[in-house]
């Protein structure tokens, strides 16, 4: 891939890229296949790391017994992304390195602190999911580098993903990953509506400090976090309405986590 | 073996099963021999004088072969076509007027080469003022679009589209009886209220597609037209060649809905034929086909007013439509609309305007019903909101002005022929049957087809007993050919097996006007009834001769003619009466206006009218809303084909439910923000009502074979009223602009609980 | 994209089938140009509508957006593979029986999509056929018949 430098592109289940060049959006005289390299498909867990490898199709994750055992909420959201076909064909690589703004995946890796590891001829770098993606169609991912795996950390968290979809297109989503333990610190993450999933540092802060209580104060942090963001405007949902779907999803996804029943 | 309950879908099966082998040829999938593949430059800017158009660089791409632009239109019989007005340019020459406009046509060899080289064309632009709603179209200052009105006298009964000059205002057409005024000066009650409808997308699955061929002076043409002879016309016109040297095929459409109705892509893939000297194909993008054409949007302003019983006692309207740029159907939407505001009601002074306007937005065209959805979502939301009003249920307030059967919505329309209270009561009892109590949300549609009854047919008797009809009816997916199969083997009593319908073509098949207003069951299904019977009478003629009886004593059976107990099939028949074991016979029908015992001069043959009842339900924190119960109900006199009957309406009402919930083409300066099919929504499986049942009335009281009526569009009519009416009922909100999107129900419950507070 | 051709082969329609493409031509071309398979549908080319669903190796996919070159070494079935009019699938004859189909122009995705959808789950309710199916658009039938199709299907 270095040799092509900005002419080449890796290419995994082409739903996104082959789309993209379909409507000019993007061009590339090369593409260089990674559907060839099988390691780069496999699901296993090493103690309490669940490592996913990049090309991993949305299907395959959501029928993965690993994954509906150790992260039962990455399997449910794989389930029910875009349309069959392209959970068929889609892979959680490209998902993440495509950055698309309304993709899922991304911000319920970023509340499960998944760990990116990429691979150049320079070795290997690791990045946290939640830094990985920083604008619309943006990463850290270098030219000539390759998304090898995700590296989930297995933990005593109740985590949800909730989100509000109109048509095919995801208006708000929110995850929540909320530690059994009080002391260990929740992960609260919103996307899909600006051009990157951000965190929640005063929800974050606020659940920690009220462990257990639902209320007003919750509200009044979820708005306080999402009132700092930039928000998209567009023929779906204006700024202040997609600001309140993010609340309304927020609040959802951490009442679902927060609720004993909700998945380990 | 007689044949004489409806047809199951056995009968249907001999039309659906190429479709679902993969063996259904649609246009899209014609090939040609020497054959090139066209790509369309389109304007991205919404109003322009283009300065300059320069196609060297493309023109020299190897692989293509042709480029088609404004410079080659001087050729032509006739530049500029259109169905009212002549309006259109086969290709934009000096000036564009929407986004998606063609400037230029490539045509190479291969696809790919045609679509490199659209990036090799410069065009510059010297832009324009434009106008992207209806109402900047009518406002003083407004930047004209078309410099002359060309109306062609060519409107059905009713003389021409009345444009008004030196304005976007293409057509202007009023309704007006009683005095109006006067009226409101007794009424108890005036109510006024304002509607918006948006235009929409068809989103026929299969895009626009056209073959064109020429051999010497004669011209194919291969499209997924719904109106073959409309496009034979407009050809001949444009090209200067005979009608009788153009040959229009229409294999299976994947979907019309109007917007293949007419003439479309069909002389600008002509022109580029011409050019190139061979066969050239042009298969739009789905993404094209939305820039092709869509429903007219509309602004309704409805003035009503009542006595204090809740009598209707006046109706003023005035519709404003968003044409586009070009009038296409538009003028007849206008029209229509005029009609179809006023509702099955008892209104005694009425004053309606309905105005046409172009704007620098994609053409607006035919869509089921023309004109019916927009002027139903006005008249049956403020319907309810009178009632709400007024203290009145909403059912009852209906009641009270409903016109009976036989009642005149306007005198110079044909009576009601359905009873609309029967049908009311029918839809509660079908929402009562799916549990949980009554409709939350009702509404009622009369709208009056624009039927024009010319249509001609033949029916081919062969030696073995076969049968062929001939008919330039299209399938668009309505089940067109099984209603013809059914008419023709119940009039010669054959197995339905056994008779074929031919695709149209225009070189073998007798003009029909084309597919669309629901005029097929009765006016096509006329013709090839008539055909047949002309075809039996010749047989029965030539039996008489043979078995030496009249022909009364003898009568057609499953492959032949029996006297007595005596039978004799076709084949023994025509080898006894011609002399050769060889022969047909053909019967051949034309349904007109003067056809002998019908009165068709008339307007409508026949009311398509429709009841819908639902219940919905709101997520109030997000706006989503479900339909969770929906009922239709339709008089179509005699369902032939009752399945694919109730699939029509079930179809009607889910394009309904996209027009209630989803669907709007977007502008924003001008240019067309969610003209793809990613950003468009329409309804998907999960959309649709969990509990849905369709009511069909069969009376028998149609004018067409069996007493059926036409149908297929009237199930679109009540969706979105009702859902607002539900809307309204459940949850204390009423929305006046389609659609109803979770955003704008989410600001409407705030607003309503900012007012409660 | 600069072209190469590659040798490619797969199972088509259960018969083995060898072939060179250019790297960047997709199935759908492929399908419909090269091997004559018309009943694979192109209709909005964006992965969105279903029409020109194809089983990869009893999977649904786009044709529209996957290319050839990716099918090489798979088993790949369109419509026509399916059955034909002397012995057709019981998921075509369930949409026949049931008249859930107008235009036919989503058809034969809609039945691969079925096909795929019993592949995996031979009794859906009626939620996961609306999951399964909500790709796949007709804007015909108002899918109604659809379900009834499917859902008669799911109970044998």
């Amino acid at each position: 891939m270095a040799r092509y430098s900005d002419d080449v592109s890796p290419y995994a289940g082409g739903t996104e890229l082959l789309l993209a060049m379909k409507m000019h959006f993007a061009d590339y005289q090369h593409l260089v296949d990674l559907k060839r390299i099988p390691e780069l498909r496999t699901i296993i867990r090493r103690d309490d790391i669940v490592s996913l490898g990049a090309l991993a199709t949305h299907a395959t994750i959501a029928d993965d017994a690993i994954i509906s055992g150790a992260v039962p909420a990455l399997g449910a959201l794989c389930s029910s992304i875009a349309n069959a076909r392209v959970r068929t064909s889609g892979t959680i690589g490209g998902n993440l390195c495509f950055a698309e703004p309304r993709a899922d995946p991304p911000v319920l890796l970023a509340a499960l602190d998944a760990q990116l590891v990429l691979k150049s001829a320079r070795g290997e770098h690791h990045i946290s999911a939640s830094q990985f993606i920083i604008g619309a169609l943006e990463t850290l991912r270098a030219p000539d580098e390759l998304l090898l795996r995700i590296e989930i950390p297995v933990t005593a968290c109740n985590i949800r993903y909730e989100r509000v979809v109109f048509g095919h297109r995801t208006i708000a989503g929110a995850a929540a990953a909320i530690p059994k333990d009080p002391a260990n610190k929740p992960r609260i993450w919103v996307g899909c509506i600006g051009t990157h999933p951000t965190s929640l540092p005063t929800t974050e802060r606020y659940i920690s400090a009220n462990p257990a209580s639902l209320d007003d104060g919750l509200t009044h942090a979820i708005a306080t976090d999402i009132g700092t963001l930039d928000i998209v405007s567009d023929e779906d949902a204006s700024a202040d309405y997609r600001r309140h779907l993010a609340e309304t999803v927020t609040r959802r996804a951490i009442t679902a986590a927060a609720d004993k029943k909700g998945t380990p | 073996m007689r044949k004489e309950s409806p047809p199951d879908n056995n009968t249907a099966r001999a039309d659906l099963i190429d479709k679902v082998t993969g063996g259904a040829v649609y246009a899209s999938d014609i090939r040609v021999p020497r054959m090139a593949h066209g790509r369309i430059l389109r304007s991205a800017v919404p109003h322009a004088r283009i300065t300059r158009l320069d196609v060297t660089e493309a023109s020299a791409l190897d692989g293509v072969v042709t480029i088609l632009t404004g410079e080659d239109m001087a050729t032509l019989a006739q530049i500029h076509w259109g169905l009212f007005l002549n309006d259109r340019p086969v290709i934009a020459i000096d000036k564009v007027r929407y986004v998606g406009e063609p400037v230029a046509l490539v045509v190479a060899e291969t696809l790919e080469i045609a679509e490199a080289a659209l990036d090799l064309i410069d065009i510059d632009y010297e832009h324009l003022p434009f106008v992207d709603t209806a109402a900047a179209a009518i406002a003083p200052d407004a930047p004209v679009l078309h410099d002359v009105h060309d109306a062609i006298a060519d409107f059905y009964f009713t003389g021409q589209a009345k444009p008004v000059a030196g304005t976007n205002i293409f057509q202007k057409f009023g309704v007006s009886t009683g005095d109006a005024t006067a009226a409101e000066c007794d009424a108890a009650h005036i109510f006024e209220h304002t509607y918006t409808f948006p235009g929409v997308s068809h989103f026929a699955l299969e895009p626009h597609s056209v073959v064109a061929a020429f051999e010497g002076d004669d011209l194919t043409v291969w499209s997924g037209a719904q109106s073959p002879t409309a496009v034979q016309k407009v050809l001949s016109r444009v090209f200067g060649i005979a009608v009788a040297n153009i040959r229009i095929i229409v294999p299976f459409v994947g979907g019309g809905f109007g917007g293949k109705a007419s003439v479309k892509i069909e002389p600008l893939v002509v022109a580029a034929a011409r050019k190139a000297g061979r066969p050239v194909r042009v298969t739009l993008t789905l993404a094209e086909s939305m820039l092709t054409c869509r429903r007219l949007g509309a602004t309704m302003t409805l003035h009503t007013s009542l006595d204090k019983t809740g009598k209707i006692l006046s109706k003023r309207a005035t519709i404003l439509l968003d044409g586009g740029a070009y009038a296409d159907t538009g003028p007849a939407v206008a029209a229509k609309a005029a009609h179809r505001i006023i509702g099955p009601y008892d209104i005694a002074n009425l004053e309606i305007e309905a105005k046409a306007v172009y704007t620098n937005t994609v053409p607006g065209a035919a869509f089921r019903s023309i004109g019916g959805p927009q002027a139903v979502w006005a008249t049956e939301s403020q319907m309810d909101e009178i009632a709400d009003a007024m203290g009145i249920d909403p059912v009852e307030l209906r009641r009270r002005n409903l016109l009976p059967r036989g009642g005149e919505i306007l005198d110079t329309l044909r009576p009601l022929d359905a009873d609309i209270g029967d049908m009311i009561g029918r839809a509660d009892q079908a929402i009562m049957n799916l549990g949980d109590g009554a409709a939350a949300g009702i509404a009622v549609a009369a709208t009056d087809p624009g039927i024009l009854p010319l249509g001609g047919a033949l029916v081919r008797v062969l030696v073995d007993g076969s049968i062929i009809v001939m008919s330039n009816s299209v399938d668009i997916g309505q089940g067109v050919r099984t209603v013809l199969r059914e008419v023709v083997a119940k009039m010669l009593n054959q197995n339905p097996n056994s008779i074929q319908i031919a695709n149209p073509d225009t070189s073998t098949t007798p003009f029909d006007w084309g597919t669309g207003a629901s005029r097929s069951t009765v006016i096509m299904g006329l013709a090839v009834e008539d055909a047949a019977r002309d075809a039996s009478d010749q047989i029965l003629a030539l039996a008489s001769s043979v078995f030496d009886g009249a022909p009364n004593d003898l009568r057609l059976v499953p492959g032949g003619v029996a006297h007595g107990d005596e039978f004799l099939p076709f084949q023994d028949v025509y080898h006894r009466a011609f002399g050769v074991d060889s022969g047909e016979v053909v019967g051949r029908a034309m349904v007109t206006p003067t056809r002998d015992g019908s009165d068709f001069k008339k307007s409508p043959l026949f009311w398509e009218t429709a009841v819908g009842a639902c219940d919905v339900d709101v997520d109030q924190e997000i706006g989503t809303l479900s339909v969770t119960r929906y009922v239709g109900v339709a008089d179509v006199g005699h369902a032939i084909n009752p399945s694919g009957a109730e699939g029509q309406e079930e179809g009607a009402a889910v394009q309904g439910l996209g027009h209630a919930l989803f669907e709007r083409l977007d502008y924003v300066d001008g240019q067309p923000v969610n003209a793809t099919p990613i950003a468009y929504r329409v309804p998907a499986i999960g959309d649709i009502a969990k509990r849905a049942h369709t009511v069909l009335i069969e009376n028998g009281d149609g004018p067409g074979p069996m007493g059926a009526k036409g149908m297929g569009e009237g199930g679109i009519l009540p969706v979105a009223p009702a859902i607002a009416n539900a809307l309204a009922r459940r949850y204390g909100i009423r929305i006046r602009d389609l659609p109803l999107t979770p955003e704008r129900i989410w600001r409407a419950l705030r607003k309503r609980g900012d007012d409660a507070t | 994209m600069t072209s190469s051709t590659h040798n490619i082969s797969m199972t088509l329609n259960g018969e083995k089938t060898n072939a060179l493409v250019e790297a960047h031509t997709l199935l759908i071309d492929f399908l419909r140009d090269a091997q004559n398979l018309r009943g694979v549908k192109r209709s909005c080319d964006m992965q969105i509508c279903g029409a020109c669903t194809v089983l990869v190796g009893d999977h649904p996919v786009s044709s529209c957006t996957m290319l050839a070159v990716d099918a090489d070494g798979a088993d790949v079935v369109t419509i026509e593979g399916l059955g034909d009019r002397d012995n057709l699938d019981p998921v075509q004859e369930a949409f026949l029986e049931f008249g859930a189909l107008q235009c036919g122009f989503c058809t034969p995705g809609m039945i691969l999509a079925t096909k795929a959808l019993l592949f995996s789950n031979p009794t859906p309710s009626r939620a996961e056929i609306e999951h399964h199916l909500s790709g796949n658009i007709c804007r015909c039938t108002g899918y109604q018949k659809i379900i009834e199709a499917v859902e008669s299907l799911a109970q044998t």
